[in-house]
């Protein structure tokens, strides 16, 4: 229940964007996709804190809109500046993003050592 | 608290797939990705710059070439509505058309009432006719037809008697251009009336055909619609033949 309510909400926010009818301007493009590396990052973020136990809601949801919209607006001032921010905050993002998956994997797998019985046992 | 993360994982899952959907939208495939930077968007320009010259020198020999084809194409036309006016111009001349006009009625037939002179009797009908043709066509005549059938240079007006037709005037068959007519023979000629009429009188064609047992009979007719012919119909002489290696 707790991993169906969130994958269900994915669904239907995939389903909501595919439908609506809105031409997005290709300038925009580079924006959103920052954008959606700094959500990645953020949920990712919020799956490690989960297993580590100090998963604080109000932290998750303030980091996911916050860190969404500094990234678009950094990629829109680094197009003002004539900078290419985008490339930055996609090295950045994913060098988090792969931290955040190593360390998931890590306590995923530890995870299930401390529960195997034969670990028990021995 | 566990309801406050459901709560915001719904919240943020939906945002989440809300932007993966809006991406769908954006076309990355197109050249204008890279436009995403003002940098990007000046190279463009300067690119453009460069390249705008070249496309107006470029559009200059287009205009300069279609005002040539269109020139040529004028020439073409002009030259076609020429071609068109001498083709009507030669059709009218060659008989093609009908024609109509001043000009004279001739009628020739047999005339019982005429003294009978049996030696002049045995004469060729279609001799008789050309004669009067080549008469008429030295004074002027513009058009001819006979009994319908209109004449045209390379028209032949020909005796066509067999060894066992009859004696006597009209025994035989004339045929003008291949078609057989028979008498009363009625010769329509579009002219100036009074030179034809003149050229009649001279040469006594009247008395000439009296001779003959025929009456020669004219009528004249001033009117500008006073004689009407036929367009010529039949075959023309290289309707039936094609050029060599065409």
């Amino acid at each position: 229940m707790v991993y169906i309510i969130p994958v269900a909400g994915l669904v239907i926010g995939l389903m909501v964007g595919l439908l609506i009818n809105v031409h997005l301007p290709i300038l925009y493009g580079s924006y959103l996709s920052v954008a959606i590396l700094a959500a990645f990052d953020t949920v990712f973020g919020g799956l490690r804190s989960m297993l580590q136990k100090r998963f604080d809601h109000r932290v998750f949801l303030s980091g996911f809109f916050f860190n969404t919209l500094l990234a678009a607006l950094l990629a829109f001032i680094g197009s003002i500046l004539g900078l290419d921010l985008t490339l930055a905050a996609v090295v950045a993002f994913g060098v988090r993003i792969f931290n955040n998956l190593a360390a998931i994997r890590h306590l995923v797998l530890s995870r299930q050592k401390f529960e195997s019985p034969n670990d028990r046992i021995s | 608290m566990k309801r406050r993360q459901v709560i915001t994982g719904l919240a943020v899952t939906l945002v989440l797939g809300l932007m993966l959907g809006l991406e769908t939208h954006i076309d990355h495939t197109t050249s204008s990705n890279s436009m995403g930077s003002y940098l990007a968007q000046s190279q463009a320009l300067t690119t453009a710059m460069q390249l705008s010259p070249k496309l107006q020198r470029r559009l200059a020999q287009d205009e300069k070439q279609l005002q040539a084809l269109q020139a040529t194409a004028s020439n073409v036309s002009h030259g076609l509505a020429m071609m068109r006016q001498e083709l009507v111009s030669l059709q009218k001349s060659a008989g093609l058309t009908s024609l109509q006009g001043p000009g004279l009625v001739i009628t020739i037939n047999y005339d019982p009432n005429l003294p009978v002179i049996p030696s002049l009797r045995y004469v060729d009908e279609a001799q008789q006719l050309q004669m009067v043709i080549n008469l008429l066509a030295a004074s002027g005549a513009k058009g001819f037809a006979i009994n319908g059938q209109r004449l045209v240079t390379t028209t032949a007006i020909r005796s066509v008697n067999g060894l066992s037709a009859p004696a006597g005037p009209f025994s035989g068959t004339v045929q003008v251009g291949g078609v057989p007519i028979q008498a009363p023979y009625t010769i329509r000629v579009v002219g100036p009336v009074q030179s034809l009429n003149n050229m009649l009188q001279v040469e006594a064609i009247a008395q000439q055909f009296a001779i003959l047992d025929q009456s020669f009979i004219v009528h004249a007719y001033r009117q500008y619609n006073g004689v009407s012919l036929p367009a010529y119909d039949g075959a023309l002489p290289f309707s039936y033949i094609t050029e060599v290696g065409a």
